[in-house]
């Protein structure tokens, strides 16, 4: 027999049995040929560029999810940051281009486009300060397109200006939609990757090819239904069992992955050329297919409690070790995520008081990014909003990894309210924030200086 | 086919006054070469030989064989013509590498100023990606009872796919099968899905669950 029936057997039961998925199907475009910034040839160019080389994307996608059996959930489309291309352009011109993103994303028929996004680590510039003043109008009168900011690195230190600007700009996005849902679009990093993947951070980086795609594996279902089995079928289950259980799905994924994004650069043809495999798992609202669940199936009652950040260290560095063992082409977050809306475990636990914000800035330290879909109280002020990132950035900047903050202060709600985003979106639960006042410290101004471990020449 | 794997055992077992012959079809195992060379066993290649598991291929120009670099015979009295064969024979190693890992698209996606741009490469690179045939799995399961087998082999032939091997298991009642089909024939334009839902259709109709999916998922996890 070619196949021992084993490995056929596995191969079924991941596929139809335990939400085996891609997450992500994303093309990434690079706009730095816009040949001028009035507004008319932004809204042109931007438009014809996006239709014309992801006019396929979604049904070489189709095709491929059919061949394979494999689903790919979402697939999205990532530009340069949009501050790189307008620099020096009037402010129309920044509509202009969000509003032809927005165009195109209906045109090619996904759901969200990235990349309006600048890179203010150090120091902003005109068209970058222009860029993060126009987000409330921009992400209020649009659907589709997704902000992001690069708002400190480990070479750069935190532009605590930036920040504080941040905190102010995120309420106003808050009240340009119903349920501050415009913030679902809006995430602020420290150490940015530049091939990432994933809405709403996703963003095409300088460094990249003219059109690349990238895939973002999922899978917390089928590690989840992994632990479980062996939960029942080993005598004696312990740290390094799990582990190495773990090790082995993120591996198998992490090739599904690869397959399925090489397959579909084939189906698309030049110039699209294949980017990486982001190993990060990535929860779905649907039952079972829970990041927080996994910690659950490791002895913790409710992710949240005690013990989480260590189940959940456990659980990344194994994706990771099995991932990069089952691919050379491994980028973008490639950590596990923890939005809190979009993992109905994570609701549950939050529900039951078990995660509050405190526990996922300690979980950042671990896992890609942060606070991630967390909701806070509509009257908080803009000050703390700029603390809890500044906060995030620091964790980020020491530990030279990607952290990173999409939060949502949802008007007229407080701590304990729900509110339903519906989708994708999920569930969110208003989390309680700190009242002590830090408006002083926020506003002092300046860049907190770069760690001295970013000094490694 | 019918290659005779030779290992460390074997070496030991074969060798007549230190010395083991390995003619064609036999392939020997790097374990099995490194506890020759520790037990000072000789290996002597015969006609038409396979030096290792790890073969170099004929080289395309001179017809003759790429030396085992590791091997004493690696350099003779042409040692220059062989080790501008061994250059040859590395770079096409590589240039089949690259064609494995990419396909045909990606291959042509291969940017102006990379060096592998020019000379047809290219070409080279989608004429050896176009090689492989797709496969699928069938997968049957349910209570064993007349015309299952028939009812999916039939199905499978009228879609114009080769059976490439069978496997059948019965406990008790319950039956297990498991198809290899080449689609390379697949008749009137038919796709991948149609075949797989056709093929679906056919297995519950006779009472079995049945599942198709495509050889390569299955090779992408479980094989390294």
């Amino acid at each position: 027999m070619l196949y021992s029936p084993n490995e056929v057997r596995e191969t079924i039961r991941m596929v139809e049995g335990e939400h085996l998925d891609i997450r992500t199907v994303t093309m990434g475009i690079c706009m730095l040929g816009c040949p001028a910034k009035d507004p008319e040839t932004v809204a042109k160019y931007v438009f014809e560029r996006v239709v014309s080389l992801a006019r396929d994307l979604k049904s070489a996608a189709a095709e491929v999810e059919q061949t394979y059996g494999v689903p790919i959930v979402n697939k999205r489309v990532s530009v340069t940051p949009m501050s790189l291309v307008l620099e020096g352009a009037p402010p129309e011109s920044y509509i202009a281009a969000a509003e032809s993103m927005e165009r195109a994303a209906v045109e090619v028929g996904i759901d969200y486009i990235a990349g309006y996004s600048a890179l203010v680590h150090k120091g902003a510039t005109p068209g970058d300060a222009t860029l993060m003043r126009l987000l409330p109008r921009v992400l209020g009168g649009t659907t589709r397109v997704c902000a992001s900011l690069n708002l400190a690195s480990s070479r750069a230190g935190i532009n605590m200006e930036a920040v504080a600007l941040m905190g102010r700009v995120i309420l106003d996005v808050a009240e340009a939609k119903e349920h501050g849902a415009g913030c679902a679009r809006l995430v602020v990093f420290a150490n940015a990757p530049e091939d990432n993947p994933f809405i709403a951070g996703a963003m095409h980086g300088v460094g990249e090819p003219e059109v690349v795609v990238n895939v973002g594996v999922s899978g917390p279902g089928v590690v989840l239904a992994a632990l479980e089995r062996q939960r029942r079928l080993e005598p004696r289950v312990d740290f390094t069992s799990i582990a190495e259980t773990v090790k082995r799905m993120a591996f198998k994924i992490t090739r599904a992955g690869e397959l399925i994004g090489r397959e579909v650069v084939a189906r698309l043809g030049p110039p699209s050329r294949f980017g990486v495999v982001d190993l990060s798992l990535a929860p779905t609202p649907a039952r079972g297919d829970s990041v927080a669940n996994i910690i659950e199936a490791m002895g913790i009652e409710r992710a949240g409690a005690h013990g989480t950040t260590a189940a959940l260290y456990l659980l990344t560095d194994a994706v990771k070790k099995g991932g990069v063992m089952a691919s050379s082409s491994v980028g973008g977050l490639s950590g596990a995520f923890v939005p809190v809306s979009e993992d109905a475990g994570m609701v549950d636990a939050t529900r039951l008081g078990a995660m509050t914000l405190d526990k996922l800035e300690a979980m950042t330290s671990i896992c890609s990014v942060g606070l991630d879909m967390v909701a806070v109280p509509g009257d908080t002020p803009a000050e703390t909003i700029a603390a809890i990132i500044a906060d995030e950035m620091a964790i980020g900047v020491a530990n030279h990894k990607t952290t990173a903050v999409r939060i949502i202060p949802v008007p007229g709600a407080k701590a304990g309210d729900t509110v339903d985003l519906g989708g994708l979106l999920g569930e969110l639960i208003v989390m309680d924030v700190k009242r002590f006042d830090v408006s002083s410290f926020v506003r002092l101004g300046g860049r907190i200086p770069a760690p001295i471990t970013g000094l490694r020449n | 086919m019918g290659k005779r794997i030779i290992t460390e055992a074997d070496v030991e077992r074969l060798a007549k006054d230190g010395v083991v012959e390995v003619v064609r079809g036999m392939v020997v195992t790097p374990l099995a070469r490194d506890h020759a060379s520790r037990k000072g066993i000789r290996l002597v290649y015969g006609g038409g030989s396979v030096p290792s598991a790890e073969d170099i291929p004929r080289d395309p120009v001179t017809g003759r064989k790429g030396p085992d670099a590791r091997g004493p015979d690696a350099r003779g009295p042409d040692g220059k013509a062989a080790e501008d064969g061994l250059r040859l024979t590395v770079a096409e190693e590589v240039a089949r590498a690259i064609a494995e890992a990419a396909d045909t698209h990606a291959a042509a996606a291969i940017p102006s100023y990379s060096p592998l741009a020019e000379a047809g490469v290219a070409g080279s690179l989608a004429e050896a990606a176009a090689g492989e045939p797709a496969r699928a799995l069938v997968v049957a399961t349910g209570v064993n009872h007349p015309g299952v087998a028939a009812a999916l082999t039939s199905s499978i032939s009228e879609c114009g796919a080769d059976i490439q091997d069978i496997s059948q298991t019965l406990v008790a009642e319950f039956f297990s099968m498991i198809f290899v089909v080449s689609l390379s024939s697949l008749g009137g334009g038919l796709t991948f899905r149609d075949f797989k839902e056709r093929v679906e259709a056919a297995g519950r109709g006779a009472g079995a669950e049945v599942v198709v999916f495509h050889e390569q998922i299955l090779n992408a996890m479980h094989r390294v």
